[in-house]
């Protein structure tokens, strides 16, 4: 895969997912905030969740990067229900994992250097 | 309190924006350069938040001539020129603003690298760039003197 492609999952999925996340208050986060994290997390693009416009975007791609970047965004569906309803312990993890995304995508961007 | 303009292609930003910038801005939102160059015209704005890339974006309202940029820039080829003129969109936007003699600062997130970072500065003044949405570095791109 190219740099432009890597790139590009960066900048669709990294930047993106993790638009909530970094700017989420300490304490318990909003119901705003949360619905907002949750079409970050859940519908990214055209509806889609990050972690199927990841697959989408990363065909023909692999390495430990992208498949960490997997495994927490599976880990995010899982979440999905309870972060819905604002748990705070599911908004945390989900906020964190959709930070973790963006910085596992970047470092996918800086291996093709 | 200043007043934004948002200009993109989706609701992504504007979304952010007024989430997250709205203690220190009012927030409008253009979709096209025509949109922004009317709203400017109008009411105006302190500052511009631009996103880079319009994939989204019917193509009629994109800024720049498929035909006339593919003949200029590559040997013809059209779906290269499209491509080309959605993923540039935010910084023809600007230089189309620019043009209009509008000056405010302009914040993209984007991951710039250095060098192209200088140019659109050289080109268009007052740009900054922050990779992420983080509201706070956008907050001090906007307020960094020039």
């Amino acid at each position: 895969m190219s740099k432009q492609q890597r790139a590009r999952l960066l900048h669709d999925v990294g930047k993106y997912v993790a638009r909530t996340a970094r700017n989420l208050p300490a304490g318990t986060a909003p119901p705003a905030l949360v619905a907002m994290l949750a079409r970050d997390l859940y519908a990214l693009r055209d509806g889609k969740r990050a972690s199927v416009v990841l697959d989408e975007l990363a065909v023909g791609l692999a390495g430990p990067s992208l498949e960490r970047a997997r495994a927490r965004l599976a880990e995010a569906d899982a979440l999905e229900q309870p972060l819905r309803a604002g748990d705070p312990i599911a908004v945390a993890r989900g906020a964190n994992i959709a930070c973790e995304v963006e910085a596992l995508l970047r470092a996918l961007v800086d291996e093709a250097l | 309190m200043k007043r934004l303009l948002v200009i993109e292609d989706g609701t992504e930003y504007s979304e952010f924006a007024r989430l997250f910038l709205g203690d220190g801005f009012v927030v409008a939102s253009a979709f096209s350069a025509a949109e922004a160059l009317a709203q400017l015209a109008g009411g105006g704005a302190d500052a511009l938040l631009i996103d880079l890339r319009f994939d989204r974006a019917p193509r009629e309202l994109l800024f720049g001539d498929v035909r006339e940029t593919a003949a200029r820039l590559f040997a013809g080829d059209q779906p290269r020129a499209l491509r080309y003129l959605q993923d540039q969109q935010g910084t023809l936007i600007l230089a189309a603003l620019r043009a209009a003699g509008h000056t405010q600062p302009a914040v993209f997130v984007h991951d710039f690298p250095p060098r192209r970072l200088e140019n659109l500065r050289r080109l268009y003044g007052r740009v900054a760039a922050v990779p992420a949405f983080d509201a706070a570095a956008i907050r001090a791109a906007f307020e960094a003197r020039p």
